[in-house]
């Protein structure tokens, strides 16, 4: 049984096909150019790289600056996985209750962090944080990261709570369970992976941030991607294919730890 | 307990309590203070925007923005229907295969996806060079540091919020119709433009729409690729406030960007088909 969109004529098939391959092709192309190129002794464009060499990845991990804005990287990011699991679950939980008239309003606004342009929510937070103090701060970033990474959480976590049944929180409750307890031993097993994934997912949006981290990070607390930046306009650094395999790699394993988990349920 | 409020509206509440502060506290107050900044509250007046909409070298930068937008718009609408179509028709597996290979860019630093480009469009870069072993060039093209270059990288950024829209219209259309079309005498094209083009129109609006915003407020692709010509309102608002720390206009540009956001924003919010609030943006 074929799909409905399988075109009858033979040409048409070979042409729609062309340019779906064509145009995945297109979309991939940074990630295949990438690779090879950090297993190059310098970054050129070669399926496979003509002189091998781990060179770029010897110099990363001997350059101190490099590994200093990693590691503040990773810490910024545990930082925000935690804060933007911890409140994104808790309006995402609340957002599911909501009655249908105030659903809405409340979703759009966690999510428009997303939607409204980086720079414009940089530039602002730059200008109070500047008032206040937090300008060129770990916790500036953070906080930052946070609110950014807060709609990945609610989207995730707010479409797998749509999907329970609320019969089993109703029987719960019956059964003399208070709603937190009800929540621990209910809700929590049934959306373990969401969390998790969620938490990835928030990991991720901080870590690979630009435009917030480059308003905000100052001279002095500059994250991967703000030395990336600088790097790539400022400098000449054969190293940065290794790095971005590197960033590329986190990502990966995370999608790997969902997948086992996932493996592990079944 | 509090009269007329039920248990589990006040729970909901308290939940909503934590998020709902930070959100205000870190993200809607600095808005507002941006846009009182903006008309240099207290003593509001509005002569940035005056100075903004009067000012030759500002219109041209928000004409530039919108029509790189529409372009990429357009681009990624023509581009991503038809490979949105072939992945429709692809058996379940194949489908989900090629879902992941679509993702997957997103796990590429966008900093490092925009450096491919870089280096791909330099004038010793990978095109030239094809080209020119080719025979078909004898010195190398300006390809980099052009609205050509920021087209296809923000294009190859931005097809996924394309394709991914427009695939699950196209995976909602009943497969009954489409065989009704065809055994009333319809042919294939007939069918498309008749029966599927019609069905799936929603799925591109919000495709396209919720690509035409995230192109608006680009800002790494243009400072990269564009070079000092190719400004866009993002680049201009950042180079207002890091280099020049001209508050009133950086502020200005940037409210000008955050309510056209929030207008198509509600327009996309509008459109999208209730069922699937939750899973999209």
């Amino acid at each position: 049984m074929y799909s409905q969109y399988r075109p009858r004529h033979r040409f048409a098939r070979i042409l729609l096909a062309a340019c779906a391959v064509l145009t995945i092709g297109f979309l991939l192309f940074p990630v295949l150019a990438i690779i090879p190129m950090s297993f190059n002794d310098a970054p050129r464009f070669e399926l496979i790289p003509s002189n091998p060499s781990f060179e770029q990845y010897r110099r990363l991990f001997a350059s101190p600056d490099w590994m200093e804005a990693l590691w503040r990287s990773v810490r910024i990011a545990l930082i925000v996985m935690a804060a933007a699991t911890a409140i994104g679950s808790a309006a995402a939980l609340a957002i599911v209750r909501l009655p249908s008239r105030w659903r809405p309003v409340v979703e759009a606004s966690f999510m428009a962090p997303q939607i409204i342009p980086s720079v414009v929510i940089a530039a602002s937070a730059y200008f109070l944080f500047i008032h206040f103090g937090m300008q060129g701060t770990i916790s500036g970033i953070a906080i930052m990261h946070t609110v950014i990474a807060l709609p990945f959480v609610v989207v995730l976590l707010g479409g797998r709570l749509q999907t329970l049944s609320p019969d089993l929180t109703q029987a719960s409750s019956n059964l003399g369970a208070g709603p937190f307890r009800t929540f621990w031993h209910i809700t929590i097993p049934q959306i373990r992976t969401a969390i998790v994934g969620a938490g990835l997912l928030a990991f991720h949006a901080s870590f690979d941030e630009v435009v917030l981290a480059l308003f905000l990070s100052g001279a002095r607390n500059k994250t991967l991607p703000v030395k990336l930046w600088d790097s790539i306009l400022f400098e000449v650094t054969p190293i940065l294919p290794a790095i971005s395999v590197l960033v590329l790699s986190i990502p990966m394993l995370g999608m790997l730890l969902l997948l086992l988990l996932r493996i592990r349920r079944m | 307990m509090i009269k007329g409020i039920s248990r589990s509206a006040l729970g909901t509440l308290m939940l909503l309590l934590v998020p709902g502060a930070f959100l205000l506290v870190f993200f809607v107050v600095p808005l507002a203070a941006s846009i009182g900044a903006s008309v240099g509250f207290p003593d509001v007046s509005f002569a940035s925007y005056q100075h903004l909409f009067n000012t030759p070298v500002y219109q041209s930068v928000y004409w530039k923005t919108l029509r790189i937008a529409l372009i990429v718009t357009l681009i990624c609408v023509f581009v991503g229907y038809p490979c949105a179509y072939y992945i429709a028709s692809l058996r379940p597996k194949a489908r989900s295969i090629a879902i992941i290979l679509i993702a997957m860019p997103f796990m590429l630093s966008v900093l490092v996806r925009n450096y491919v480009w870089m280096l791909a469009l330099q004038n010793t870069g990978l095109v030239n060079r094809l080209l020119m072993e080719l025979g078909w060039l004898d010195s190398p093209l300006q390809l980099m540091y052009n609205s050509f270059a920021v087209t296809i990288a923000m294009v190859n950024m931005l097809l996924p919020y394309m394709i991914l829209p427009v695939l699950s219209a196209l995976l909602a259309v009943p497969g009954d119709l489409g065989s009704a079309s065809t055994s009333l005498g319809a042919n294939g094209w007939r069918t498309f433009m008749r029966v599927t083009l019609p069905l799936t129109m929603p799925g591109i609006a919000v495709g396209a729409l919720l690509t035409f915003i995230v192109s608006l407020g680009f800002y790494i692709t243009p400072a990269m690729l564009g070079g000092t010509r190719e400004m866009m309102v993002a680049t201009l608002i950042a180079f207002n406030v890091r280099e020049v720390l001209n508050w009133p206009l950086a502020f200005s540009l940037s409210t000008t960007l955050l309510a056209s956001t929030i207008v198509l924003y509600m327009m996309y919010r509008a459109l999208l088909p209730q069922s699937t609030v939750m899973k999209a943006v």
